[in-house]
């Protein structure tokens, strides 16, 4: 298997304040990685010690394999971190010629057609200042494409975009992954998109790595359950709690029973309903989501 | 770091209009003492020579405010931040805005700031001013110093706040030794002899030496030794905060 960043023991401490606790991230060529964590977790951090714009307290990054000269294998990678960079003054124009200086890309109709690519290439003279914040994440998208990276370090790159625009930036991203080998890094709260997207999944909670897993192992791992309603779904419940114990729970709208068993038993799981006279009005088998899974991982309800 | 060099140029350029705000007020400092004496077209450089000395001060001190916030707004914006995610060395970072927005910009000073004087020169002569090559020398080293020390104080606050800095730099740090050398010169017994070549190393006493004084070798070596060692403390404390990944 081919490593393109590797990270040991990655720490980041501001005093006593532990923001990444010995990091151990392997990020494989091709591969689309979705960093998950709440607010504070430490995944900006992380990214931001990747792009060199902090120093690690402690452990080490390996980048294309190599330990040393890291500065020399960033020319590899684009990063969009945090907000893009972007001068307010200038044009979308402007600021991708600008870029393209700073990464050594002169080539104008790339330019061109990235803007294009972006849904960017009719903006004209605008200044950027006047952009709204999903034409700003477009403009760093196209910016972050301009050296043809081999490795996309993305940072919350969805936000701010309608829901047309987060479908296009998914359908880009995924086909610069297929069509082009670029290995991506993207760390988002719209975790149904990271769903739809990813290959791999790394959970971050308080600074610390909770879990990697492939997107394989997280259908494997995500649970399933029997959603059922009945005409008396409270005493079916207790019902099913009495036979299934804590396998059974109402959910929380109060509407309906979640009972997680094997779905090979839901036939005798509605024998049981029907054998007691209740009538059946929903039974469905649910597989839980990325967004329950993560829920249940880092044990809160903010994402 | 010519890729970071043209960036550079280039965002100088197209950067909301600060490069026009900077020639503007170049020029205005620049054409200062005709404003301040209207005969002084058909004077000697000799009978200017007080004239150009009052606006040169003004000069080295309102211009860099501009170019302080140029450079800072950049930081603002994240330049610094982008172009270390490009994979470029911390040197060339800072090589590239000192070549630019320093000696780039020090020099385009340098020549406006003399403009008027060699208009004067050629219409009227030099008068009874000695030494005007090595003056002309120790003006531009002046205008660098400034423009320079302007740049790497601007990335070394990486904010808006440097230009409170650099103001009280310019002011009240010269300002602030005329009195104090003096004072401390003679609690600690030191001559008068050294007590001058302090003074000397101020920016102010530089320039009105260039404008006043005999030049002699002293001068020069005091005025180039001020420059290095100043433009070097600066650099080292920018190097040492992008060494230490102090970004905005």
């Amino acid at each position: 298997m081919e490593y393109i960043i590797r990270t040991e023991n990655l720490t980041k401490q501001y005093g006593k304040q532990i923001v990444a606790d010995r990091v151990n991230l392997e990020v494989q060529k091709g591969h689309i990685y979705g960093l998950i964590g709440p607010n504070g977790a430490g995944k900006t951090t992380v990214m931001r010690m990747l792009a060199g714009l902090t120093e690690c307290t402690g452990g080490e990054i390996e980048l294309f394999g190599e330990r040393k000269n890291l500065d020399a294998h960033r020319n590899r990678f684009s990063f969009m971190i945090e907000a893009p960079y972007l001068d307010g003054g200038m044009t979308a124009e402007e600021n991708m010629t600008y870029a393209g200086y700073v990464r050594g890309v002169t080539d104008k109709k790339r330019r061109k057609e990235l803007l294009t690519f972006v849904g960017l290439g009719d903006v004209g003279k605008k200044p950027v200042d006047k952009f709204s914040l999903g034409m700003r994440q477009r403009l760093g998208i196209a910016m972050a494409l301009l050296s043809a990276p081999e490795v996309m370090i993305l940072d919350e790159p969805i936000n701010g975009l309608d829901p047309e625009g987060i479908v296009e930036i998914r359908e880009l991203l995924r086909k610069l992954c297929e069509e082009q080998g670029i290995t991506i890094l993207i760390s988002s709260h719209i975790l149904s998109e990271l769903a739809s997207l990813c290959t791999d999944f790394v959970i971050i909670n308080k600074g610390r790595i909770i879990e990697n897993l492939s997107a394989e192992e997280l259908r494997d791992k995500c649970r399933q359950y029997i959603a059922i309603q009945t005409d008396n779904t409270e005493r079916t419940a207790e019902l099913l709690k009495s036979m299934w114990g804590d396998s059974a729970q109402m959910s929380a709208s109060g509407e309906e029973i979640r009972l997680y068993v094997w779905t090979e038993d839901a036939l005798s799981v509605s024998k049981t309903i029907t054998e007691n006279d209740f009538v059946i009005t929903k039974f469905v088998t649910v597989a839980e989501e990325l967004e329950q899974y993560y829920l249940a991982k880092v044990g809160g309800s903010h994402v | 770091m010519c890729k970071l060099i043209r960036a550079e140029i280039y965002r100088l350029l197209h950067s909301g209009g600060y490069m026009r705000v900077m020639l503007l007020t170049a020029l205005v400092m620049a054409m200062l003492p005709l404003l301040t004496d209207f005969s002084l077209l058909d004077k000697t450089l000799a009978e200017t020579m007080e004239t150009f000395l009052m606006c040169s001060n003004m000069f080295i001190i309102y211009l860099p405010i501009v170019i302080v916030f140029f450079v800072t707004a950049g930081y603002m914006k994240k330049t610094a931040y982008y172009e270390v995610m490009a994979g470029n060395k911390i040197g060339h970072i800072i090589g590239s805005k000192v070549l630019v927005d320093g000696i780039g910009i020090g020099i385009v000073c340098f020549v406006l700031a003399i403009g008027l004087e060699v208009v004067v020169v050629v219409k009227n002569g030099t008068g009874a001013v000695t030494g005007l090559p090595a003056r002309v020398l120790l003006f531009l080293v002046i205008c660098l110093h400034v423009t320079l020390m302007t740049v790497l104080v601007g990335m070394a606050i990486k904010h808006f706040a440097a230009a409170a800095v650099l103001f009280l730099r310019l002011q009240f740090l010269d300002m602030m030794s005329a009195f104090l050398v003096p004072v401390l010169a003679e609690k600690c017994n030191l001559s008068t002899e050294i007590t001058e070549r302090i003074l000397r190393c101020t920016l102010t006493q530089q320039i009105m030496d260039v404008f006043r004084a005999d030049i002699s070798v002293e001068l020069v070596i005091i005025t180039v030794v001020s420059f290095v060692v100043e433009v070097a403390f600066w650099y080292g404390i920018v190097y040492w905060t992008m060494k230490k990944r102090m970004y905005r």
